[in-house]
């Protein structure tokens, strides 16, 4: 065992660090603020790819925090879809914050900036955590972080909008936190311990059936508020919308996705499943909520004329998809659902990041306003192009991929139905990605809504926006990079 | 199929079409003529790196390379086998002749049109070149999304329209063909690669399991191909895009669906099992309906490009129904027509081009006189027309005879009625334009004695030599090729061997 | 119509916990999972192998110290959230802003004040310092310093209590307890053990003991100073936000 062993600790904690000792740079020197956070999360991202080796699809790395073994210490379980999800929000929260410099700078004012950057490593931070942690108290702890931090960011800018969106957001999400925290002490209760590998041993032997189904419940609909599942969700269009753009990145790219995350790990590894009727009887409500997400979230995306606005229902969409492959409870479906948290993690934030750029340099928010937008500004519509034909699932862009596996896992379980809501959902993504590329490559624009001058975002905005766009396009013609390792690490949670 | 050689070459004649790309994105915007010249070089040096295979595949040499794979059994890979090899080769030639074409007739946004373009071609040679349904899937949908822009490249109102339609049509028909690949692979124990005979069998699905993959195929591949019921887009797309685009359209673009049911049948269900299953019944007499009505539809049209795009749907379903016949000659004959339907109808619609640029005519009522103004524009055109006819010598007439031949061998003389009338229909929309453009004239020929006389022939002064050359060139292969069908490189030659295989 | 949803969700999940409450392992009852399983370990063996006398310091601090870490970020983080909207004053400013005059209350209490403050904070240090060996430690000391400032700055004005406490205090102190965890896990990883380990590995067993008190403290003592700068600065936030929202007359 060499140094490696402690590289998730590092990656989980530097971020933190860096959020603890940003304000004494923003004292000091504020303007350097924005570059050494890119420091910690950089570093991070080293780290986990220098991980990627290590860890067999089929195992997983086990780091007891203090040196006490696990049911009495905090274990770090990381398997490979843990790492693989840690990467993703390393890799995406790196690029978004390469963003934020430039963004950040003109939309939130001066003393708030600092504070931006550490909530944004906090953030990061905990979404690491959140994703690596064998110890189901621990999981509650970095949620608390990331729903926190999440709700400041929302509400940063200080104006009415936002921060009564972020009130929306803490309304539902508080009672969501507490949900889970019950369920953790029910489950504790019936166990009395909080270890999740502990506890799927002792859980099957528990006899406390009735604590345990509704502790399994109230988890599903906890994470779920998190990971705005259906009905759930309602906080979500107007988070995501109004948030900055970086931030609506994150929370549509990735924070839905690690809290879907935390339900695989709730369901497979802790509620060792398919034994017990009552998780699937829940996973079978989680599925038809998934099917109405993703048609509610489809039809509800197309109606909008808030461009940010179609994107965050396109979310709700999305995270049917995920939760879809979920409930397939086939390696492949499995497989799916984490590859769509890849595609979809990349694609999304790089559509909040080309609908930031809009407003960055123009202010434009509706949809009608991108018409011929095109002429101008190319570099973000042909991102933002490549980035949406991800979102409807078109080859070969990862989205397909992501897609075919969500399908054929789907197929594979019986559900046929749920693999034609699957394409259907993929039809209405077609309908509301299209009318937007649509609007800005093949239509002329108002008078005097594109001035004469060539400009696009600059640089900095544009570069994260196309190393994001063309990841999309990376991980779908190079997708045997990581499906067989996640085929195989599927079929192991399972 | 037999042991195949590596080769790039696959891979560099769908990659050279992106030199056209980086041609324009290289050169200024003042260097517009260089940039265009550079977009033919692309497509001739396409055309070609295609043509360097040709001696090989004669010889049965197949060529591979593979791309990527998401898992041993889904792998993006190219091979050159002679059906695919077949197909490329007429979209190399069609593209390279749309080229030369459009650098006259496009008269703005040429950037936009010629990129898309090179896309389309290079998304088409992958298709041709697939090894699987994985990879043909994923450039089919490419090119699907390529060719909007070409459809809407007017901007008109009605191409928006029409655009609108065409994107409504195809993405409803690559989720049903998603579905179908999905279906396929799954029943097909994973196995989406094309075999000589066939990959499918009864021994691992059920009947009803084969015959939902393979009507949710049909489907899918229905709507490119413009079988019946699903034909909608075609009439509209054909009319609202420029010329150029228009030929590819039906040319190559349409094929792609029918080039899909050919790899269906042939490759992936095999005659054997199409016979068991029963399905060519319904595939046989979606196409006769479709020949028919087509046709009747077409009998209707004023505008010219419309009344071609309908005579496109009815004869893509001869391929269809050359298919569904089971039979060596049937086989062969709808395989050939996709050749000879790109060449003629390639023809057809660069003439209609010819005839909206120097006259801005778009109806057929207002075509009075118009082979005097155009002599070798309507020589050209009606040379393709007769051919579409059936009339000998020239690529319709082959096409018939096999096609007859075929059912006679299918044992259902029934096809043959179907034929003939599809030829009766086609003379009936054919004739007439032949008979307004040369033998009726407009009455402003009228001389001071009060006479009407004919208008004069004028030759020389017809159009840019890029618009005609691609006519007179393509009416020149619809004869040539119906005479000597077995040269080297032509239909016949390629056809037969993919055919001898699978009906001996 | 949304209330009776509402009511209906309350009432819904009220029986639902109820019913769980109703089938839980009964209270007390030494044959409990929680009874028997981890905690019979702590119990039994805490005090050997944490060196603290008090469990249950024993258990968030060392056994379960990677939770405490987190949750003194949430702590952090609450801060950070409260500071990122309301916004906080810049060096120096705060004194251009703010209502100078002392809020009007009588000697006595201002006296009293003044009088038992001192040794409110002395027995918040003694809580701190004390809790590992009785029940107290590093947040409740701190939630201690902070109740008393809170009482100061109610009778004498935020003017007055951010003399006392300035800026470049606060801002340098409210990571502190964070950092006390970052630096006893580092440490940890220096002394050959994995991240939060108190026991350095490296270390001769017999000067263990000792070790593993002071690093104890060490992260009581940040914990304390942290928590208790965190909660004076959202009050002093707050109060400034409304203040600017209604200036004095």
């Amino acid at each position: 065992m060499g140094a490696w062993r402690h590289f998730p600790i590092f990656m989980i904690t530097l971020p933190l660090l860096g959020a603890v000792l940003l304000p004494f740079l923003g004292y000091a020197r504020e303007r350097w603020v924005p570059y050494a956070a890119l420091l910690p999360l950089g570093t991070s991202t080293l780290l986990g790819l220098l991980l990627m080796g290590r860890i067999p699809a089929d195992g997983f790395l086990s780091y007891h925090l203090g040196g006490w073994e696990p049911p009495f210490g905090i274990e770090i379980r990381l398997d490979y879809v843990g790492l693989f999800l840690m990467l993703v929000v390393c890799g995406i929260t790196f690029l978004a914050l390469v963003y934020s410099r430039r963004y950040i700078g003109k939309e939130v004012s001066g003393g708030q900036r600092t504070a931006y950057y550490v909530l944004y490593l906090l953030l990061s931070g905990a979404m690491l955590g959140f994703v690596a942690t064998g110890d189901i108290f621990n999981l509650f702890v970095f949620m608390e972080i990331l729903a926190l931090s999440s709700y400041a960011l929302v509400a940063i800018t200080g104006n009415r909008n936002p921060v009564r969106a972020a009130f929306k957001y803490i309304l539902m999400g508080a009672p969501s936190s507490i949900m889970v925290l019950l369920a953790v002490g029910f489950l504790y209760s019936a166990t009395g311990t909080l270890n999740m590998a502990d506890l799927a041993r002792r859980i099957a032997e528990s006899g406390y059936t009735e604590v345990l189904i509704v502790s399994y419940i109230l988890l599903v609909v906890g994470f779920g508020v998190k990971a705005a599942l259906f009905p759930l969700h309602m906080w979500l269009p107007d988070a995501h919308s109004i948030a900055p753009s970086p931030i609506s990145a994150l929370l549509s790219g990735l924070l839905v996705e690690v809290c879907a995350f935390a339900l695989v790990r709730i369901t497979f590894s802790v509620f060792t499943l398919r034994s017990s009727d009552l998780v699937m009887g829940t996973a079978d409500a989680v599925g038809v909520a998934a099917v109405a997400a993703v048609l509610y979230g489809g039809i509800m995306a197309i109606l909008q004329k808030d461009l940010k606005m179609m994107i965050a229902y396109s979310t709700v969409s999305h995270v049917g998809y995920i939760f879809l492959g979920i409930t397939a409870f086939t390696a492949e479906g499995l497989t799916g659902a984490m590859y769509h948290m890849l595609d979809h993690g990349l694609a999304k934030a790089c559509l909040f990041l080309c609908a930031g750029n809009f407003i960055y340099l123009k202010g434009y928010r509706r949809i009608e306003d991108l018409k011929g937008a095109w002429s101008q500004m190319p570099w973000t519509c042909f991102a933002f192009a490549l980035a949406s034909l991800s979102v409807i699932g078109i080859p070969p862009t990862a989205g397909f991929i992501s897609k075919w596996y969500l399908i054929l896992g789907n197929v594979k379980g019986g559900k046929w139905l749920y693999a034609v809501v699957l394409l259907a959902g993929s039809i209405l993504a077609a309908v509301y990605c299209l009318r937007v590329i649509y609007y800005m490559f093949f239509q002329a624009g108002k008078e005097g809504a594109w001035e004469e001058s060539w400009r696009d975002a600059p640089p900095a905005m544009l570069a994260p926006v196309w190393t994001l766009s063309l990841a999309t396009l990376f991980f779908g013609i190079f997708s045997s990079l990581l499906i067989p390792s996640l085929l195989k690490a599927a079929a192991y949670l399972l | 199929m037999q042991e195949s050689t590596f080769s790039v070459i696959p891979l560099l004649a769908v990659l050279l079409p992106w030199a056209s790309l980086l041609a324009i994105l290289a050169f200024p915007k003042r260097a517009e003529r260089l940039r265009l010249w550079l977009c033919f070089l692309g497509s001739l040096a396409t055309f070609g790196v295609v043509l360097s295979l040709l001696p090989g595949v004669l010889d049965g040499n197949t060529y591979t390379i593979k791309l990527a794979s998401v898992v041993e059994s889904l792998e993006m890979r190219l091979t050159v086998d002679t059906l695919g090899y077949y197909f490329a080769l007429v979209v190399a030639f069609l593209w390279m002749l749309a080229t030369v074409y459009s650098m006259s007739y496009i008269d703005h946004k040429h950037n936009r049109f010629f990129a898309f373009m090179a896309m389309c071609e290079s998304f088409m040679l992958g298709c041709a070149f697939s090894a699987n349904m994985f990879t043909y899937f994923i450039f089919y949908e490419m090119m699907t999304f390529g060719s909007y822009p070409l459809i809407i490249h007017e901007e008109t109102t009605m191409a928006r329209r029409a655009g609108y339609k065409y994107l409504v049509y195809a993405i409803a028909a690559g989720t049903v063909l998603f579905f179908a690949i999905v279906a396929h692979y799954f029943w097909g124990d994973g196995q989406l690669g094309f075999g000589s005979y066939g990959v499918l069998s009864l021994e691992f699905a059920s009947r009803a399991a084969l015959m939902t993959v393979f009507f949710t195929y049909l489907a899918g591949f229905g709507v490119k191909a413009a079988i019946m019921p699903l034909h909608g887009w075609v009439p509209d797309a054909h009319p609202a895009a420029p010329s150029p685009a228009s030929a590819l359209l039906s040319g190559v673009i349409l094929k792609a669906g029918a080039f899909g049911i050919i790899r269906v049948c042939f490759n992936v269900f095999g005659a054997d099992l199409l016979r068991e299953l029963e399905v060519y019944v319904v595939m046989a007499s979606l196409a006769c309906i479709t020949i028919v009505v087509a046709s009747v539809f077409a009998l209707t049209q004023d505008n010219l490009k419309r009344r071609l795009a309908y005579s496109s749907i009815g004869q893509v379903s001869y391929i269809i129904l050359g298919l569904a016949m089971l039979a060596h000659d049937g086989a062969l004959g709808g395989v050939m027509h996709l050749a000879h339907h790109a060449l003629m109808k390639g023809c057809l619609f660069l003439c209609a081009g010819v005839i909206l640029v120097k006259t801005g005519k778009k109806n057929i009522s207002e075509m009075a006189g118009i082979g005097y103004q155009l002599p070798i524009t309507m020589i050209c055109f009606s040379v393709a027309a007769l051919a579409m006819m059936g009339t000998p010598p020239s690529v319709g007439f082959v096409t018939k005879w096999l096609l007859g031949s075929g059912s006679l061998q299918a044992g259902l003389p029934v096809y043959i009625v179907v034929l003939l009338a599809s030829a009766l229909l086609n003379a009936a929309y054919f004739l007439p334009i032949i008979y307004i453009a040369f033998f009726r004239w407009e009455g402003d020929e009228v001389d001071e004695h009060g006479e009407r006389h004919h208008p004069k022939l004028v030759f020389g002064k017809e159009a840019d030599h890029k618009l005609v050359v691609p006519v007179v060139v393509l009416a020149a292969l619809v004869v040539i090729v119906g005479i000597w069908s077995n040269v080297p490189g032509f239909p016949y030659s390629l056809v037969s061997k993919v055919v001898n295989v699978i009906f001996p | 119509m949304k209330k009776v949803v509402a009511l209906l969700f309350i009432v819904a999940l009220a029986v639902l916990l109820l019913y769980v409450v109703a089938n839980m392992p009964p209270m007390g009852d030494p044959e409990n999972p929680t009874a028997t399983h981890v905690i019979s370990r702590y119990l039994e063996r805490a005090e050997e192998e944490t060196h603290t006398e008090n469990v249950v310091t024993g258990v968030i601090l060392n056994y379960r110290g990677y939770d405490t870490m987190g949750e003194v970020t949430v702590i952090f983080c609450a801060l950070a959230g409260v500071l990122a909207v309301l916004g906080r004053e810049r060096r120096g400013v705060i004194h251009a802003f703010v209502d100078r005059s002392e809020v009007p209350s009588s000697v006595i209490v201002k006296t009293m004040v003044r009088f038992v403050v001192p040794f409110i904070i002395l027995f918040s240090v003694y809580t701190i310092l004390h809790g590992e060996t009785s029940p107290g430690g590093g947040f409740q000391g701190g939630a201690i310093i902070g109740g008393s400032m809170i009482i100061f700055t109610t009778i004498f004005g935020l003017y007055e209590s951010s003399r006392r406490i300035p800026l470049k205090v606060r801002a340098s102190l409210e990571g502190a307890a964070v950092m006390g965890f970052f630096l006893v896990g580092a440490l940890g990883l220096l002394g050959g053990g994995n991240f939060l380990t108190y026991a350095w590995p490296r270390v001769a067993r017999s000067l263990q003991p000792s070790l593993v008190v002071w690093l104890t403290v060490l992260v009581e003592v940040g914990v304390g100073l942290g928590g208790a700068m965190v909660l004076i600065s959202i009050l002093f936030a707050m109060i400034r936000e409304e203040e600017e929202i209604a200036p004095a007359p």
